[in-house]
């Protein structure tokens, strides 16, 4: 299996979550390489491929999307449906991460196209149960989409 | 655009005193009509009377020659020598007094006649002093005779077409009182049914009005906060609803503003709090060695503390919530409700190992599905928690309808309240208890309290200290139907 093979990119802009975060995968024995990206417009420069991101074996397209909603520069809902309305990555799994348990965020997420809507919890205990059931559903449950197909 | 209703009211006034005035106006005129034509008519019949007066000067003065001529006694000429000076001194009223040419022309014509009458008249009483034969005396009482005839009817006509003046005067000043009596009715009709027409459309154009604003009102107050009053004009109560849209607008926004509030609250207090937790937790499990017994307690203690202000502000926002979402109230079984929290909070009620009845059927009720829940889950929280120590909670979920109001009551056999915290205990942050023993965060019960109201219910509690709590919710019956 190849690193780009199963990549996931978090774009998060606190750096104590990216820390907790990156912790829980260590604690779940997850292998996946975590690329993070802390605002908007650095997820969409990565996803796209542009810029700093140009090179594709060092920024790999990920095979899942963990996205914050409340980012700089660009929110995680543009960002989002940005991803939905992109021919490419479409069908790319994004997963929302955030503290907001507001019906408005949610309903817009899903909305927008979001795969799945996670609320980060205040307990450690319960991000660690919640990444490592993220493994298992998304990296091997899930059915990969065609990216590249119509 | 529509005129305004003061507008509408004064253009009524002003119609019904323009009539008044107008009625004011043609009464006066008629009064002085009314004067006019009683003065006349006096006129009228003095003229008549002095006719008359003429007429029997004329006789009396024909008789008393007539009485002389056959006595020839002086003493008989009494009344012709009055007649002699009267009846000149007459004439010269009557030419004036009368004034139509008609009359003029018969007057005329009867000074010529009695002329004629006096100078044979004159005649006849001078001669037996002048000693003119009797045959002479009989010719000039014959003329005298006819001159009084001419006389008598000339009077006659002028009487006559007296009498018809005043007749024809009084029957002017009747038409004119009925004309006036009419307008008074005709007028009086067109103002009142003036004023029920417009009146009429004021009314209902106003009640349907103020129904739209009552409708925009009970709106607003049941949280629509993005309802408007549809009034457009320039009138008074177009000028209400505007204020009304305003006032929701200014209500809209702050309510915004309230939600960006609540908003950073959930998403930015929290992830400082998340560090807190996390990286304490961190510290526990990866330098637990290094950390000895007493490092180990103060992390825990952060841990906790984490933990106790997250529910804390989760409890917040659940309150707050609760006072600004828009609660739509449907029918919403109470009994699939009780059954839903039930199985949702299984695990704290297996590891208090209460025992939880439920008192079937449970009816339908009015209510918010989502805040129904919570108030349920908060009631049967606090009913596991508030036990003594060691004992394990009965719990009892039941409910009685009477009135088309549903009361649910959740009962325990637990500490109890005393009576004199039943109010309080509903208010926010009020606890009876330290947080070691039973905590919690003191919102809960608020949560159901408002919860309750914004589903146009009631909450209440029966309780005494060590007797346990009977905790109720009132509701409305929701159709099961609908």
């Amino acid at each position: 299996m190849m690193a780009s093979d199963f990549t996931i990119l978090l774009v998060e802009d606190n750096p104590d979550d990216v820390l907790l975060i990156q912790r829980a995968f260590r604690k779940a024995n997850l292998v996946n390489p975590i690329s993070v990206v802390d605002d908007g417009e650095k997820a969409i420069a990565y996803l796209s491929g542009s810029g700093e991101y140009a090179d594709r074996s060092r920024y790999p397209v990920p095979v899942l999307v963990l996205l914050d909603l409340k980012l700089p520069r660009k929110s995680g809902h543009e960002v989002l449906s940005w991803i939905k309305q992109h021919p490419a990555l479409k069908r790319l799994p994004v997963v929302v991460l955030t503290s907001s348990t507001e019906t408005v965020d949610v309903n817009q997420a899903y909305d927008h196209g979001a795969n799945s809507y996670l609320v980060k919890p205040v307990g450690f205990d319960d991000l660690f149960a919640m990444v490592k059931t993220l493994q298992p559903y998304w990296m091997i449950l899930n059915q990969k989409p065609d990216m590249e197909g119509q | 655009m529509r005129p305004s209703i003061i507008r509408k009211l004064s253009l009524i006034y002003l119609f019904t005193i323009i009539c008044l005035v107008l009625f004011g106006l043609a009464a006066v005129q008629n009064v002085e009509r009314l004067r006019a034509s009683t003065a006349a008519g006096a006129h009228n019949q003095a003229l008549i009377s002095q006719l008359q007066t003429l007429l029997i000067d004329l006789l009396d003065a024909e008789t008393s020659v007539r009485g002389y001529v056959a006595s020839g006694r002086e003493e008989f000429l009494a009344s012709y020598r009055t007649a002699l000076a009267a009846v000149p001194a007459a004439l010269a009223g009557l030419s004036t007094e009368i004034a139509t040419p008609a009359q003029r022309t018969r007057l005329a014509a009867l000074q010529e006649t009695t002329d004629q009458e006096l100078d044979a008249l004159r005649l006849v009483a001078e001669s037996p002093r002048a000693g003119a034969p009797a045959a002479t005396a009989v010719d000039l009482l014959r003329s005298s005779k006819s001159a009084m005839e001419r006389a008598r009817a000339l009077i006659d006509d002028m009487t006559a077409a007296e009498r018809g003046t005043f007749e024809h005067d009084q029957a002017a000043a009747l038409t004119s009182q009925r004309l006036m009596l009419e307008a008074l009715v005709g007028s009086g009709l067109v103002v009142v049914a003036l004023s029920l027409i417009v009146g009429a459309s004021v009314l209902r154009d106003l009640r349907w009005r103020l129904a739209l604003l009552a409708d925009g009102a009970r709106r607003l107050g049941e949280g629509e906060l993005a309802h408007r009053v549809a009034i457009a004009g320039r009138d008074e109560i177009s000028g209400l609803a505007r204020a009304f849209n305003r006032m929701a607008g200014r209500l809209q926004d702050s309510n915004t503003a309230l939600d960006a509030f609540a908003y950073t609250v959930s998403h930015d207090l929290r992830a400082p709090l998340r560090a807190m937790q996390g990286f304490s937790k961190a510290l526990l499990e990866d330098f637990a060695d290094q950390l000895g017994a007493t490092g180990r307690d103060y992390a825990s203690r952060v841990v906790a503390a984490a933990a106790r202000m997250d529910e804390l502000i989760q409890d917040l926002l659940a309150y707050s919530r609760l006072s600004r979402t828009d609660m739509a109230l449907g029918p919403v079984p109470l009994e699939d409700t009780v059954d839903t929290i039930l199985s949702r909070m299984q695990g704290v009620i297996g590891e208090r190992k209460a025992a939880v009845t439920v008192e079937r059927p449970l009816p339908v009720v009015r209510a918010h599905r989502a805040t129904l829940q919570q108030c349920l889950i908060n009631l049967v929280n606090n009913a596991l928690k508030f036990t003594a120590p060691g004992a394990a909670p009965e719990i009892r979920i039941r409910a009685e309808t009477r009135d088309g109001r549903v009361r649910c009551w959740i009962e325990d056999r637990g500490i109890g309240v005393a009576p004199e915290h039943h109010e309080r205990i509903f208010r926010v942050f009020e606890r009876l208890h330290g947080s070691e023993t039973y905590p919690g965060t003191g919102i809960g019960l608020a949560i159901v309290k408002k919860g309750a109201e914004r589903m146009d219910g009631q909450v209440g509690v029966e309780s005494a200290a060590g007797q346990g709590s009977r905790f109720w919710f009132e509701l409305r019956e929701g159709n099961a139907a609908a």
